[in-house]
């Protein structure tokens, strides 16, 4: 198991390390992605979201695995998500896809319609993308803008929509795990390096707890995702989602703190990073729906099973 | 060899609901709705129940034959205090200590454990740690309380504090200074606490309860059968046990703290958008903790030692313990503030009690050091 793990680690790093592009659906068929999700989803999901995460990697992973759950055939759909929340409202949609517009020949969004949710196609005419820049244009993303309504659409049930949700939210925390660790990474360094007062930065006790403190915060994250596998419960996936979200806000703050001056600098890493996870947060956040079913796991008392 | 064999968690669980529906009625003093606010009430409530699980097999199961158990891993004990807490029960405050002292007690001392864990695990006798002392808090290794040998014993004298449950204890695991000083001259003595020149006196919380006690010794003999393991061995033996206090304690904790969150939030049947996520965030913090302490648990009972990431689970425990009673001021303020109510006294019991859970067992300072020098590796404080 841990031989698996650590191959699929390096694997995941290879991927990554040094590529410009996104990984593609070309290049996840050649890593046999299907048949690893199949046997190992945890496993699989959670290295290759983390190693993306670690890398600033980009691929449309996060889409993927709502897009499974749902049927859609990533080849030739490509999901379109909201800026905020997981549902549109009402027409015109403003959607992100996570890849580039021409590797998505048509592109589906959520509406939700009642208590269902309508997987509708964006119309043709009037459809306007443009490449995502803002806080951070090396993702790959695009922006999407355009009707629908006028074609049919396919309903899925609120149970359904809330599972893929929770699957895509899975696949993101362990996306922003991999961006905190990562900005822990480097303060981690740079404060064993430098020295102040003729002693490294990281002897002080003051540096050394807030990192610690985003190691735990890091950890609590990779507990929460660790039981959301288990459980299958999509309330788990949310809470994964919002302590995954927490770990990085933590990250943000102490290890931008502790990197000092060098870490305010374009030319540092640390600002990349921070882009990234400020990215990520726009994705699957929490809505009425999502509020109310973590109330209402917080009530209840069902819990995973985790000695079997 | 019984020819019993372990219960899956499963089979525990159902056995456990299904004896909770027959006997559960005479134990209604231990629902958690019934918690007494003297912690010696519920101490006593607490004992005939444990006294009935054991009796009835529950607490057997997950402890070695030789103690009494029978048999199986110390997984089965942590699903048995979860379904415990599902099913509306407290559980019994002797536990708690027991589960930090007994699994270590039963790997480096068989014979001692042999002789007398039996009892605290029946709820015939209570046990509290003896570590702290005026000058060695968490520079634990500071510790001054002596003993010297006499005869084939000891003779103890010393002064040791903030013992859980100390004053309604019948043992005390008291680390004294066999040898010269740091962390090699200490030993881990099993004390009775009845023993001539013992004085043990409450200690009234901040919560107002009598949560711990301060234990004098004043040449008192202790025979030399009660050392626990190995002389001077108590420094490593006591770390280790620290660690069952991450694990298995700290799961305990988690079930408690499952279940405060659920009654409070069933309590506010509509929560506004706030209220909303203030409860969610609790319920992410108890989820982490539930998922860290099982893993912790399982590699325990595998008999791995989980090294310095054990400190993750103590700070985990410590900040969820607080955001979860933190909850109950911020949800419902006038009854936490103003009520007179048993309900809201306890609240602020356990709210004060959250307090103390950043500081007992090596205070969350220690351990944002241990993992900052341990885990991140990074370069050593020079006490700054």
């Amino acid at each position: 198991m841990t031989f698996v793990q650590d191959e699929l680690r390096r694997t995941a790093d290879d991927l990554f390390s040094g590529r410009s592009g996104p990984l593609t659906l070309t290049d996840l068929v050649d890593l046999g992605w299907d048949e690893l999700v199949a046997q190992e989803p945890a496993l699989a999901v959670g290295t290759l979201a983390e190693a993306q995460g670690r890398h600033r990697g980009s691929s449309r992973l996060v889409e993927l695995e709502i897009g499974r759950r749902l049927g859609i055939d990533p080849v030739d759909t490509a999901l379109g998500l909201p800026w905020r929340g997981t549902t549109l409202a009402a027409t015109p949609a403003d959607v992100v896809l996570l890849a580039d517009a021409a590797d998505a020949p048509s592109v589906v969004v959520p509406v939700m319609t009642g208590d269902e949710v309508t997987l509708y196609p964006l119309e043709p005419s009037g459809l306007a993308a443009v490449p995502v820049t803002g806080v951070d244009a090396g993702a790959g993303w695009t922006r999407m803008t355009g009707m629908f309504g006028s074609v049919a659409g396919t309903v899925v049930t609120r149970d359904l929509w809330v599972g893929a949700v929770a699957a895509g939210r899975l696949a993101l925390s362990h996306e922003l795990i991999g961006v905190g660790q990562a900005m822990l990474d480097l303060a981690v360094r740079h404060v064993t390096d430098r020295t102040q007062f003729g002693v490294a930065l990281g002897t002080f006790q003051s540096v050394q707890h807030r990192l610690a403190d985003v190691h735990v915060d890091l950890e609590a994250a990779r507990a929460v995702a660790r039981t959301a596998w288990i459980d299958g419960d999509p309330n788990a996936a949310a809470a994964a989602h919002l302590a995954a979200g927490r770990a990085v806000d933590s990250a943000t703050g102490h290890c931008h703190q502790v990197m000092g001056a060098i870490g305010c600098t374009w030319e540092h890493d640390m600002h990349r990073f921070i882009r990234r996870g400020l990215l990520l947060g726009v994705l699957l956040t929490a809505d009425d729906w999502t509020w109310a079913g973590l109330v209402e796991s917080s009530r209840s008392p069902a819990r995973a099973d985790l000695f079997v | 060899m019984t020819a019993v064999a372990a219960p899956s968690p499963a089979e525990l669980r159902q056995e456990l609901s299904s004896w909770l529906r027959n006997h559960g009625e005479e134990y209604a003093a231990v629902r958690a709705e019934n918690e007494p606010l003297r912690i010696e009430d519920a101490m006593h409530a607490d004992r005939a129940f444990q006294r009935a699980l054991w009796d009835a097999g529950f607490t057997r199961h997950g402890w070695p034959e030789s103690v009494g158990g029978s048999g199986g891993s110390a997984e089965l004990r942590a699903t048995l205090y979860e379904h415990l807490s599902l099913e509306g029960y407290r559980l019994p405050l002797p536990l708690g200590t027991l589960e930090v002292l007994g699994p270590v007690m039963v790997l480096v001392a068989p014979e001692l454990s042999a002789r007398f864990l039996g009892a605290c695990i029946r709820g015939d006798e209570v046990w509290c740690q003896g570590f702290s002392e005026p000058e060695a808090g968490s520079d634990l290794a500071a510790l001054r309380c002596r003993a010297v040998p006499d005869g084939d014993g000891w003779r103890v004298t010393g002064h040791k504090l903030w013992s859980s449950f100390g004053s309604m204890s019948d043992k005390s695991c008291a680390l004294v200074r066999t040898g010269p000083e740091g962390h090699r001259g200490i030993s881990m003595f099993l004390i009775d606490l009845d023993s001539p020149g013992i004085e043990v006196r409450p200690t009234r919380a901040s919560s107002d309860r009598n949560e711990f006690a301060e234990t004098f010794f004043d040449d008192v003999f202790v025979p030399g059968d009660r050392v626990v393991g190995e002389v001077n061995d108590g420094w490593g033996i006591a770390m280790t046990l620290l660690q069952w206090e991450r694990g298995m304690y700290a799961w305990q904790r988690q079930c408690v703290l499952h279940t405060r969150l659920a009654e409070l939030a069933r309590s506010i049947p509509h929560p506004n958008p706030g209220e909303a996520r203030a409860i969610a965030d609790a319920w992410v913090r108890v989820t982490a903790l539930r998922s860290a302490a099982a893993r912790t648990v399982r590699r325990l009972a595998a008999g791995e030692n989980p090294g310095p990431e054990i400190s993750v689970d103590k700070v985990l425990l410590a900040t969820t313990e607080q955001a979860v009673e933190d909850l109950f001021r911020l949800l419902d303020p006038a009854g936490f503030v103003l009520g007179d109510a048993d309900r809201d006294n306890l609240h602020r019991a356990d709210w004060f009690y959250a307090r103390m859970a950043t500081i007992y067992g090596g205070a969350i300072e220690i351990q944002r050091s241990i993992i900052a020098e341990r885990v991140l590796r990074l370069p050593r404080a020079g006490g700054r």
